[in-house]
């Protein structure tokens, strides 16, 4: 990879802020989007376009003041206890929702993809029998 | 099944408290021949163990790299575990291993984890402590002067070029050339150099052959050395990172037993091989090269790992660390990198020439290259009045080798020289495996010293040697040998003695 996924999606954000101000009313996202895809390609790296994706969206979300908030369940959860889990959290903050049955059962929520609170019971059982 | 083990693991599960808390993680972005990139992880320290956490079980590894969004790590464990993806974890530890009196005897690798087959190194019993592998040198303060002699058993360094306890003295010459020969006979001699109280060894092998690694513990073992030897055990099929870990193992080993107040030798096998695997893990972690594609750090390497030998004063419990780091030059070039950076850290080296070892001179010690900066500091009172005149003879003596080539015609000095030189060299060789006490040296060299071997022939010196050790070992080992080991000094009762032995010994060979 030519540059890092942080790096790609701080440039592509930053050339968005500043057609924003420079073209109030007339912002070309689109075009911005069409030459920022043709970008990736003349360097080789769309192949990564997927984590530079998740790495666009940690800047958006930093940039108006939230987290990215990650959560981990065992199986798919109803959708009243999704909207209480959303409650929990600002309005700035992004939501996204993961499910992975190797947890077997508690919650895992990742902050930002920097910070952690582990309260699977695969993890319990893992430090129970270290 | 056995029901205690059932009745523990359910008080475990009772007795089992899990909190919910925030901790910081990273993840693997790349992975490869034993190093990991991780993204996250802000605020891990220098040198910290990290978790991965893999399907198969937990990985550690080593901060080693600390960038702006990335950690460069070196793995400790085994690398085809590690995926990308896999999360990382700080521990807050950094790398240390446990040390107590149980190690000795025992071959671990550079984590501490023994590879003899002998089980599980401490039973709980006896203290243990944790050293940091890393760890700063005693401070100037807390020093005192290197003044116990560290016997090695070998008559040509014992007399020329004395090393003291605490001092660090480099071996370095080309391959095959008897560097680990003269390292295991300082091992093999600290059996009976107890006189000063016993000194743990501590053989520190860095990228060998496992073969040779083996030969060694077990030559160490017939000798019974092992009972007071800890070896350090980092092969060439060992990763580089654990290469780059063995010196401080081996340092951290020695620091304990030093910080008791007792005396450890640690011999490192060799340092060049120590460079080569700072070298490689530096090029993967894309540190920039430097001279001979060394990082730009290789000379803090080693001086901070030497700086951790030293002598303590009475005031820190007055244990010593004395340090062998052997180099190994190619085509006898001590003008390289690395064995320049050594010989200037050290206190002196002992210089090994391929043309003396062809020639039959083994241990092959170029006495003219070969100094201690200690010196005499570090010599028994025997063996300074006994050998202060070798070195000199035998320097003259060289000198004078050229003239036996073409000069047809010698004057009677000149030729006495010759004699006198060659008799010397003949003795100083000494076969491997065979140390021989300080008290012996100095009557053996006392005699040579004082023309009383002059008139034997040089082919007849070794077995005259033999002989009169043991003729003086079975008839005079109360009124010489005994009062030269327990004194370390030769009184003027005790010189007539020998003079009277070495002519009764002459006689009798008559």
């Amino acid at each position: 990879m030519k540059y890092s996924p942080t790096v790609y999606s701080r440039a592509l954000v930053s050339a968005v802020e500043e057609e924003s101000r420079l073209h109030a009313g007339t912002l070309e996202v689109k075009k911005l989007t069409h030459n920022f895809v043709r970008l990736l390609e003349k360097n080789g790296d769309v192949k990564k376009i997927e984590n530079i994706v998740d790495a666009i969206e940690r800047v958006v979300v930093r940039a108006r003041g939230g987290r990215l908030i990650t959560v981990i369940m065992p199986r798919k959860f109803s959708a009243r206890l999704l909207s209480n889990i959303k409650e929990s959290f600002p309005p700035e903050d992004k939501l996204i929702v993961k499910i992975d049955e190797r947890i077997i059962s508690g919650v895992k929520i990742i902050f930002d993809d920097e910070e952690i609170i582990d309260n699977s019971l695969a993890t319990a059982l893992k430090r129970m029998f270290i | 099944m056995n029901y205690d083990i059932i009745e523990k693991i359910k008080g475990e599960i009772k007795g089992f408290k899990f909190g919910s808390r925030l901790e910081e993680f990273g993840r693997i972005i790349e992975a490869a021949d034993g190093i990991v990139r991780i993204s996250g992880l802000s605020g891990a320290l220098s040198q910290e163990i990290l978790t991965i956490e893999t399907d198969s079980g937990d990985v550690p590894a080593l901060a080693f790299n600390l960038e702006e969004t990335v950690i460069g790590g070196v793995l400790l464990g085994d690398v085809e575990r590690v995926r990308v993806g896999d999360t990382v974890k700080k521990t807050g530890k950094v790398l240390s291993i446990k040390v107590g009196e149980e190690i000795v005897g025992r071959v671990v690798d550079s984590l501490g984890v023994p590879v003899d087959g002998k089980g599980v190194i401490f039973s709980g019993k006896k203290e243990i402590k944790e050293n940091p592998l890393e760890n700063s040198a005693p401070s100037v303060l807390s020093r005192s002067s290197v003044n116990v002699p560290l016997h090695t058993g070998i008559k040509a360094i014992d007399a020329m070029i004395p090393i003291g306890r605490g001092q660090r003295e480099l071996i370095i010459g080309d391959r095959q050339t008897g560097k680990t020969s003269i390292a295991l006979d300082v091992i093999l001699n600290q059996k009976q150099d107890i006189n000063n109280g016993q000194v743990i060894c501590i053989y520190v092998a860095i990228g060998q052959k496992t073969s040779k690694i083996a030969k060694i513990v077990r030559s160490l073992e017939e000798f019974r050395a092992m009972d007071y030897t800890v070896v350090v055990s980092a092969p060439a099929s060992a990763p580089a990172a654990m290469q780059y870990l063995a010196p401080l193992t081996g340092a951290a080993i020695g620091e304990y037993f030093r910080d008791k107040g007792r005396d450890a030798l640690v011999i490192y096998d060799d340092l060049s091989k120590h460079a080569d695997a700072y070298r490689q893990l530096s090029l993967l972690l894309r540190r920039p090269p430097g001279r001979e594609a060394y990082p730009g750090d290789i000379f803090y390497l080693h001086s901070r790992l030497l700086e951790r030998s030293a002598k303590l004063d009475k005031g820190h419990g007055g244990g010593s660390l004395t340090a062998l780091p052997i180099i190994e030059t190619k085509l006898g070039d001590v003008s390289a990198y690395v064995p320049t950076n050594v010989i200037s850290i050290t206190d002196g080296q002992i210089y090994l020439e391929s043309a003396l070892f062809f020639k039959g001179v083994r241990p092959a010690v170029n006495v003219g290259l070969s100094v201690s900066r200690v010196g005499s500091a570090a010599q028994t009172k025997v063996m300074k009045k006994v050998a202060g005149k070798l070195r000199l003879d035998l320097v003259q003596f060289r000198e004078l080798q050229a003239f036996l080539q073409f000069a047809s015609e010698l004057d009677p000095a000149t030729k006495k020289k010759i004699v006198r030189g060659e008799l010397l060299t003949e003795l100083l060789k000494q076969t491997d495996g065979e140390p021989m006490s300080f008290e012996k040296q100095a009557t053996i060299i006392y005699a040579a010293l004082n023309g009383f071997m002059d008139s034997i022939p040089v082919s007849d010196i070794k077995p005259f040697e033999t002989e009169f050790i043991k003729f003086i070992s079975n008839m005079h080992d109360i009124d010489i040998l005994s009062p030269l080991r327990e004194t370390g000094a030769l009184d003027e009762a005790t010189e007539t003695k020998l003079k009277l032995a070495v002519e009764e010994f002459k006689n009798i060979k008559k």
